[in-house]
């Protein structure tokens, strides 16, 4: 196996990965002919998709994504640590469990699916980290399409806006 | 009976293939059309595509010299043959064998031997002689499989596996063994040592079992269970022991596709907007007063109005004929007008009476089909214009 498709193949099982400069080197030359860019975050790269190469959830296949508890959720987290609207999400701020809760609460999400959607399916998607209580944006973010970026900025009322005790 | 497996009259035939002869001739006279018996060329036709014409006439001399097929008169040259049935028989037996290895004809003879010594049928030399003889067929078979999973490949092994998959082996022979215990105590040792060569040979199967298992496994060959095992692990087997299949495998991490749209929607979806109702505006109007007086108010000007028509009708009148009246009206005007005289007449207050006819005036064509005569009758003392109109004013006048 070469160098690029080891170096790759580790990024893609790992999601994030810390590579030799050399299998770096490699990997970011052969990324853009499979459709994929590497981006850094951190002290190590990700994978993403190209520019245009990303999945187009309105064409002629099916494409897996998230039910409604932990989008919410995820929207949560993305109005606690996204604070600066004109800067990219990631990595953005930090913020607690209790303040995510708190927020979905405010929003009506049932307590057990907001566990479930925080601890594991977001975590599991790579949208998000935790570390203890800690709540942060996940590499996923990182590599998010800049068209989605620029819409969500451009709708940013439409998030949840934090509570008293959230601010 | 060995015929159909016989290359010549001492010798087996080396080629499976050729069995595949022996079985269309079989079948060719289980035809309802072979009754009588079949000549050379009507075997042939009806064995066409399982050998070339030589293989056919090898195979069926063969056939002929080992009397599977006889002829049907003792005369040379004779055209007709018929089929043996012991070599029917001995084709589905080797067919038997071929497809469940000999352990079958082991339980074969371990229930007839049991079926006997239940009846109180069974002789003891015979009892004992099947004894022997199972305990040797299965010492045979573990001293074979031991053999087997010391040397052979794995996919031999995979191969003689299915021979030996008798789960309730053990039991039937300890079952014998209670019986013979029971019924002919002097052969009680025999049939422990059944039991202990029983016992043996189902270890053998469990080594070769293991062997296969643990080399199956290795070489990730799905071929060493059958599907029924795969689908009986997914159903019952520790979600642990499943996933160590796969432990390794790599495999991409979930990445479900979320975009501003989806959270939109989910954010939208989750906080519905809220419809609040609002009470309706109150129609303008007359301030509301007392509604039982109003009602009656509007039933005395109806009674009023009654009246007043019907002295139109009447014209001064005590009483006056109004069938050609109503007849000469359109309906429903000529059903209203009916409807107020009929309620004058019940109107206990009111001097007027309306009487009905008894005849029946029938006009198809006209806008009143069914008509009767009325006649409408006032008993009152005679008003003035002035007090019909305006009785109010009259009464204080």
């Amino acid at each position: 196996m070469t160098d690029a498709a080891l170096a790759l193949a580790v990024l893609r099982a790992t999601r994030a990965q810390k590579l030799e400069p050399q299998d770096l080197s490699a990997a970011r030359s052969v990324a853009p002919r499979l459709g994929r860019r590497v981006v850094e975050v951190g002290d190590g790269v990700t994978l993403g998709w190209g520019d245009g190469d990303e999945p187009q959830p309105d064409g002629t296949y099916s494409v897996y994504s998230l039910s409604r508890v932990p989008l919410v959720t995820f929207a949560c987290c993305l109005t606690l640590c996204w604070r600066d609207r004109h800067a990219h999400p990631y990595p953005g701020r930090t913020t607690t469990r209790k303040a995510v809760l708190s927020l979905a609460r405010a929003l009506d999400l049932d307590d057990k699916h907001f566990k479930g959607a925080l601890l594991h399916d977001l975590p599991g998607a790579g949208l998000v980290e935790i570390s203890g209580n800690t709540v942060r944006l996940g590499v996923a973010i990182a590599v998010w399409p800049n068209a989605q970026i620029e819409a969500l900025r451009r709708l940013r009322d439409r998030l949840p806006a934090p509570t008293e005790d959230t601010r | 009976m060995v015929a159909p497996i016989a290359r010549d009259s001492g010798v087996l035939i080396d080629d499976e293939g050729l069995i595949e002869v022996a079985r269309q001739v079989c079948d060719a006279f289980a035809d309802p059309d072979a009754i009588g018996g079949l000549t050379r060329a009507e075997i042939q036709a009806r064995v066409d595509g399982a050998a070339d014409p030589m293989t056919f006439d090898a195979r069926f001399n063969v056939f002929v010299r080992l009397e599977l097929l006889r002829p049907t008169l003792g005369k040379k040259h004779q055209q007709r043959y018929t089929l043996n049935p012991a070599g029917m028989v001995g084709l589905l037996v080797f067919e038997r064998i071929s497809e469940r290895g000999g352990i079958d004809e082991l339980l074969t003879l371990l229930d007839r031997t049991k079926a006997a010594l239940a009846a109180g049928a069974a002789d003891p030399v015979v009892v004992s002689e099947a004894l022997a003889s199972m305990r040797g067929l299965l010492s045979v078979y573990a001293d074979e499989l031991a053999r087997l999973t010391r040397t052979a490949p794995l996919g031999e092994l995979i191969a003689e596996r299915r021979y030996h998959d008798h789960g309730g082996l053990f039991g039937e022979v300890k079952s014998l063994n209670d019986l013979v215990s029971e019924r002919m105590p002097q052969l009680d040792s025999d049939a422990y040592r059944l039991v202990v060569e029983a016992q043996r040979y189902i270890d053998a199967v469990q080594t070769m079992v293991e062997r296969v298992l643990d080399e199956g496994g290795e070489a990730r060959d799905f071929s060493v269970l059958d599907p029924e095992d795969y689908r009986a692990a997914a159903l019952t087997a520790h979600p642990d022991d499943l996933a160590e299949v796969f432990s390794t495998i790599v495999f991409d991490p979930p990445a479900p596709w979320v975009d501003a749209a989806a959270i939109l929607d989910a954010l939208d979806a989750q906080r519905p907007k809220k419809r609040v109702r609002e009470r309706p505006p109150e129609p303008p109007g007359e301030p509301p007063g007392d509604p039982i007086a109003e009602l009656e108010r509007r039933a005395a000007a109806e009674r009023r109005q009654r009246a007043l028509a019907a002295e139109q009708h009447l014209q001064g009148e005590a009483a006056r004929e109004l069938t050609a009246t109503i007849r000469g009206l359109q309906w429903p005007a000529a059903a209203r007008l009916l409807a107020d005289l009929l309620a004058l007449d019940t109107d206990a207050d009111q001097p007027y009476a309306a009487k009905i006819g008894e005849a029946v005036f029938i006009d198809p064509e006209g806008p009143i089909t069914y008509s009767s005569p009325l006649t409408l009758t006032a008993d009152r003392p005679e008003l003035s214009r002035d007090e019909v109109s305006r009785p109010e004013e009259a009464k204080r006048d």
